[in-house]
């Protein structure tokens, strides 16, 4: 009967591996506590080994999957008379004795031995796959030489030979660091070669993985806190105007609440018109900078089934009522270039935005406050607003987010202008 | 403060550099084949582990020497308070490798019968206590335990195991003064293996060594060259002798290396060089045995195939009876503390029995 291989908890708490290195191949002989793939984890990168003795079956994932805990990953045929012998180790050899925290891969594991992978009823290994989308080529159109229609490296040459230059669109390379296939979970690798600071955790005094709880609900964020570089700049705007045309604007079925935000909405497209690298999404597997066309505003909708991003579509333009109105009935289908959180009136001094990866930048709204304000040596009575933005740091430097944020400041401070489209 | 000098027996090409050993041939060859059981069943302890099949494990390579030739110093009666890795005590002092593997798998027939962390090792059988994640706990135990035997005019001897790291910590210096005030028979043995987790020993303590520390405290600390197995055991023999005859406490620094990370949990390429590890590979304890023990005359490379087929097929019994073995019954959870279940105890199995049937 098959073994179907489990992937198992390799640290404390560990939720999900990336697969790095496939060492066998399907079909390949496999020993018990013969090494069989190394799999990255938020902890360490560990070398799996073989439960039972057989044949490798099926390999379920290619390398840069990330495979959860307990999903079945490998399918190993036990046989009780396969002629690899558990290699009894030679760690206490007169001649070789050494310990060996990492063994050296096994020699299955080189080229001519890699998985075969049927996902899609093509056979090819995860080196072939990837060596196809780095240069746009569709896997289903290589004609295989191997064994059952094994795609190998140099079926793709020869495809990509006869292929007229030009027709295939390519992706964009990514850099060896970060040719990870296409892993969407948070323990993705970094992209960067960035060494990550030691944790002392002899001194600490309690260790808590990290919980399934704390990651699910926004992917995207922990994605973003996880990629991006979040650095936040706040402004202090007076909102007297604001505050008065808000209450001239009002009406029964538009609250001042969604009045302030579209306020804002407006005033940020407006100011992403002029920085447009602002209104921008992260590539993360090419690292490419894509700015977008369309202004699309996010807004970050508290309802009583949780928060909703609710897209206010060209939001540059448009008037005021109309994305008061558009936020108001739950937005357009449009895809976000730039999120900000709705205004509930409750708001801190500064909040963080937490950027909705892959984008560029974000915004926060604080709340409208009573102040008193300097106005030409005397104190008076006013009204301000707190906003914060926060920006992909990687791409956007402190200079060009506080001219962004100097800009929706002006617009705001005077927002009649924007009333209208 | 000069740093002391390193105790030596073999150099690292096992060489002999001072005395001869007052050990013979059979012992010796106790201490080979308890040595190279310790380092087969890490290895094959952390595959298990990376499979699935036992939950935790810290293995000891690179460190075996310091545990089996401190424990070959030992008497039966003598009483072991381990900090981590002294599995090659246990495996000198005659446990079985089937305990071994049944407590790893938290098994009914284990002694605690599921209820320790695994990989943390005790039986009676060996006068052993449990293995002890909380930093230098054990110390002021083998002190008191030690002073208890003193007391009662037994020659028992207590040896207190602890890391690099313990050092660092208020029980340590607590046992260390209560030892050199009363004159206890207790040794400590501490394994200096360079790595407190992700701390290195530099960072540890502003002294030259670690076993000057047992100066100020009133008696001897000796700096032992810890992948040496036969000086590990003549520098514990001569300690163990001390405190049996009445003349108080020993401090030895082993000095060794932790070769792989400090536990399944940790990859330790993250905050050490591969080439210090490297180093250390080249000062191999059981490399270094073996080459002595064959320019001895004590042993031939096929003796060691022989002991390491022994060892194999241990193992392989014994892992065949661990993963057949039970779990512990669910009563037993509230069993073995109180002489009988007390009944708010009764109460609560009755609950959970009756949640577990809904």
């Amino acid at each position: 009967m098959a073994f179907d291989f489990e992937l198992p908890d390799v640290g404390e708490g560990i939720h999900e591996g990336e697969i790095v290195n496939w060492l066998v191949g399907e079909g390949d002989p496999v020993a018990e506590d013969e090494d069989i793939v190394e799999v990255m984890t938020d902890k360490a990168t560990v070398q799996i080994s073989a439960p039972v003795a057989g044949t490798i079956a099926e390999l379920r994932f290619d390398e840069g999957d990330v495979v959860e805990v307990g999903e079945i990953f490998v399918v190993i045929e036990p046989s009780g008379d396969v002629d690899t012998e558990p290699q009894p180790s030679d760690e206490t050899e007169p001649e070789t004795a050494r310990a060996d925290p990492e063994p050296a891969p096994s020699p299955t594991g080189t080229n001519g031995h890699q998985p075969q992978r049927t996902p899609e009823g093509i056979l090819a290994p995860p080196s072939v796959r990837i060596e196809a989308r780095k240069r746009g080529i569709d896997i289903a159109d290589v004609e295989g030489t191997g064994p059952a229609g094994r795609i190998s490296m140099e079926d793709l040459e020869a495809h990509a030979s006869t292929e007229p230059a030009g027709e295939a669109t390519p992706e964009p390379t990514a850099e060896p660091t970060s040719a990870t296939g296409g892993a969407g979970g948070v323990a993705q690798a970094l992209p960067y070669d960035i060494e990550p600071g030691s944790v002392d955790r002899e001194t600490a005094r309690a260790v808590e993985p990290i919980q399934a709880a704390t990651v699910s609900p926004s992917a995207h964020a922990a994605r973003a806190t996880s990629l991006q570089s979040h650095f936040t700049h706040a402004v202090q705007i007076d909102a007297d105007e604001l505050v008065e045309d808000v209450q001239a604007a009002g009406q029964e079925d538009l609250g001042e609440d969604t009045l302030v935000t579209a306020f804002v909405v407006k005033a940020i497209a407006r100011g992403l018109q002029d920085h447009e690298r602002c209104n921008a999404w992260v590539d993360e597997d090419s690292r490419d900078l894509v700015v977008a066309d369309p202004i699309n505003v996010g807004v970050a909708t508290p309802t009583e089934d949780g928060l909703e991003l609710r897209t206010v579509a060209d939001a540059d333009e448009r008037g005021v009522l109309s994305i008061a109105g558009t936020i108001a009935d739950g937005g357009d289908d449009a895809e976000a270039t730039f999120t900000v959180t709705s205004y509930e009136g409750n708001g801190g001094l500064v909040a963080t935005p937490i950027l909705v990866h892959p984008q560029m930048a974000g915004a926060s709204i604080g709340r409208i406050r009573d102040v008193a304000r300097l106005d030409e040596g005397d104190v008076v009575p006013g009204k301000q607003l707190s906003l914060a933005f926060t920006f992909d740091h990687r791409y956007i430097d402190g200079y060009d987010g506080a001219l962004l944020a100097d800009d929706v400041e002006e617009l705001l401070s005077s927002p009649g202008s924007m009333l209208l489209g | 403060m000069a740093v002391a000098d390193l105790e030596q027996r073999l150099d690292p090409q096992g060489e002999p550099t001072g005395d001869p050993p007052s050990l013979d041939e059979d012992e010796l060859l106790r201490i080979y084949r308890a040595m190279a059981a310790t380092r087969r069943v890490d290895e094959r302890c952390m595959k298990l582990q990376r499979q699935g099949r036992i939950g935790f494990y810290g293995a000891s390579t690179g460190e075996e020497a310091a545990a089996v030739g401190s424990a070959a110093a030992l008497d039966e009666e003598d009483w072991v308070f381990p900090a981590l890795r002294q599995g090659g005590v246990m495996l000198y002092r005659g446990w079985s490798l089937e305990k071994w593997f049944h407590h790893l798998f938290g098994n009914e027939e284990a002694a605690e019968k599921g209820r320790s962390m695994p990989c943390h090792f005790s039986d009676r059988d060996v006068n052993q206590v449990s293995w002890s994640s909380c930093m230098a706990t054990q110390l002021p135990h083998a002190v008191g335990m030690a002073y208890a035997a003193d007391y009662q005019g037994d020659d028992t001897v207590a040896a207190a195991y602890l890391g690099d790291g313990a050092t660092s910590e208020g029980d340590f210096h607590t046992a260390m003064n209560f030892a050199g005030v009363w004159d206890a028979p207790v040794v400590f043995i501490c394994n200096n293996n360079h790595w407190a987790i992700s701390v290195p020993s530099e960072k540890q303590t502003a002294s030259e060594t670690f076993a000057q520390k047992a100066e100020a405290y009133g008696f001897e600390g000796h700096r032992v060259d810890g992948n040496d197995v036969l000086a590990m055991y003549e520098a514990t023999r001569e300690a163990v002798e001390k405190a049996r005859r009445g003349e108080g406490p020993t401090m030895i620094e082993a000095v060794t290396y932790r070769i792989r990370g400090h536990s399944t949990s940790d990859d330790p390429s993250r905050y050490r060089d591969e080439e210090e590890v490297e180093d250390w590979r080249r000062k191999d304890p059981l490399h270094r045995y073996q080459k002595y023990l064959v320019m001895q005359d004590v042993a031939a490379p096929d003796d060691f195939e022989a002991i390491h087929e022994e060892i194999e097929a241990e193992i392989e019994e014994a892992l065949a009876a661990a993963e057949e073995g039970s779990p512990p019954d669910l009563e037993s959870t509230v069993e073995d503390v109180y002489d009988e279940v007390p009944p708010h105890l009764a109460d609560q199995m009755a609950a959970l029995k009756n949640q577990l049937e809904e």
